[in-house]
């Protein structure tokens, strides 16, 4: 039995270096589905299991892709990009409830394949081949179910969109956003790791060097929010492309938002997603409180002037763009 | 060397799909420590509990400094 063969059903769940090696830490998931707002949250459960912590197999990346040449895979059905910390959790756990949806939310394998060219000469070409294979292999049809797979990627994703959409160009997409300042905010009660400064290139900021590290959090919050949504807003419009705004959910998961994705549900499984948005998403225990009021409110007048400023119109402009996109919508209806 | 034989041992697992059920099934705790080192030498390795226990760590800690490097 070749390694590959070997491999199948088995879930990478580490993208990383050894001796200037690109390796794949490898863990067997068995059935378990990928209910857990987020990817990594699923892999710690299965390490609870003693097999799946002590016999896992690190290969170099290439097996990844002969892994991904030799086992059934799902074609991705979507992709989410978001702005962070704007609702995009809620849709993808929505998607999830569905035995028939394969859902991967901000996986750390993808995310270190995508920041593989920090630190080390690695070109945009062999980041799109081990992205495919990636992306392949965590979408392995592990269960006779399973027939739509989704990626969630994480907030800075955004900013190779074009890398990605030229590994992928037929897949459709939704960016979702919000309201600037209430995404400032939440960054300003808990960062993301990637907000912190020094930890996205500065390349991808259009900063020099250091200068990151010169700036204050707000100011370096809202320079990476704003790129987030330039990064977007140069790929539209798009036919394959839906903008959704965080006022938007749940009530945009409608019918149009699956013709858009090509899938069809019936009217018990649309009600099993929505039973989950009665919780928390990224906290499933908890109930759901609408926090935006009190996000607006607990900014200062400085950091709110400063997210005007830097998101603002970039915001706009994607507002903009959403109402043309539901006009067209609504004319051809 | 058991270390280098319980390396030897693991590529057998991945391999061998029989082993890999039998693992899965057992119960954690010492029980699979004893149930990993018993399959062990069943076919030829030897490697101790001990030496299990400390494989079992080393592959947790690989995966909580995934973001060290």
């Amino acid at each position: 039995m070749t390694r590959a063969a070997q491999l199948a059903g088995w879930m990478p769940i580490r993208f990383y270096w050894q001796h200037a090696e690109p390796f794949v830490d490898w863990c067997d998931m068995g059935a378990a589905r990928l209910t857990d707002p987020f990817f990594t949250q699923t892999v710690e459960r299965a390490l609870q299991q003693p097999f799946s912590l002590l016999f896992r197999p690190q290969t170099p990346a290439r097996v990844l892709m002969e892994v991904a040449a030799s086992v059934e895979t799902l074609p991705p059905t979507g992709f989410i990009f978001h702005l962070s910390r704007c609702g995009s959790t809620v849709i993808s756990r929505m998607l999830a409830a569905l035995a028939q949806n394969v859902v991967i939310s901000e996986a750390g394998p993808i995310d270190s394949v995508l920041r593989a060219n920090f630190r080390r000469p690695v070109t945009d070409e062999q980041r799109t081949v081990w992205l495919k294979a990636m992306i392949a292999v965590l979408g392995q049809r592990r269960a006779a179910a399973e027939r739509h797979y989704f990626v969630k990627f994480d907030g800075w994703h955004t900013l190779n969109l074009s890398l990605i959409r030229r590994a992928f160009p037929a897949v459709p997409w939704l960016f979702v956003y919000r309201a600037p300042v209430e995404v400032m905010a939440s960054h300003l009660r808990r960062p993301a790791g990637w907000m912190r400064p020094g930890d996205l290139h500065p390349h991808l900021l259009g900063l020099d060097g250091h200068a990151a590290l010169g700036l204050r959090p707000e100011q370096y919050y809202a320079l990476v929010l704003a790129r987030i949504c330039q990064a977007a807003l140069q790929h539209l419009p798009d036919a394959r492309v839906r903008l959704v705004n965080h006022r938007q959910l749940p009530g945009v998961l409608d019918q149009t938002l699956f013709d858009f994705f090509g899938v069809a549900y019936t009217a018990a499984e649309v009600a099993a997603m929505r039973r989950t948005i009665a919780f928390h998403a990224k906290e499933p225990t908890a109930r759901y409180v609408d926090d935006s009021a009190a996000k607006r409110d607990e900014v200062t007048a400085e950091v709110r002037q400063l997210t005007e400023q830097l998101v603002g119109p970039f915001y706009e402009q994607l507002e903009l763009v959403r109402a043309a996109g539901e006009q067209v919508e609504a004319r051809g209806k | 060397m058991s270390q280098e034989s319980f390396e030897q041992f693991r590529q057998l697992v991945f391999a061998d799909e029989a082993l890999q059920r039998e693992l899965r099934a057992a119960p954690g705790g010492d029980s699979f420590l004893a149930l990993t080192v018993r399959l062990g030498a069943e076919r030829g390795y030897s490697f101790t509990v001990e030496e299990v226990a400390e494989a079992m760590r080393a592959s947790r800690r690989a995966w909580l400094e995934r973001w060290l490097q």
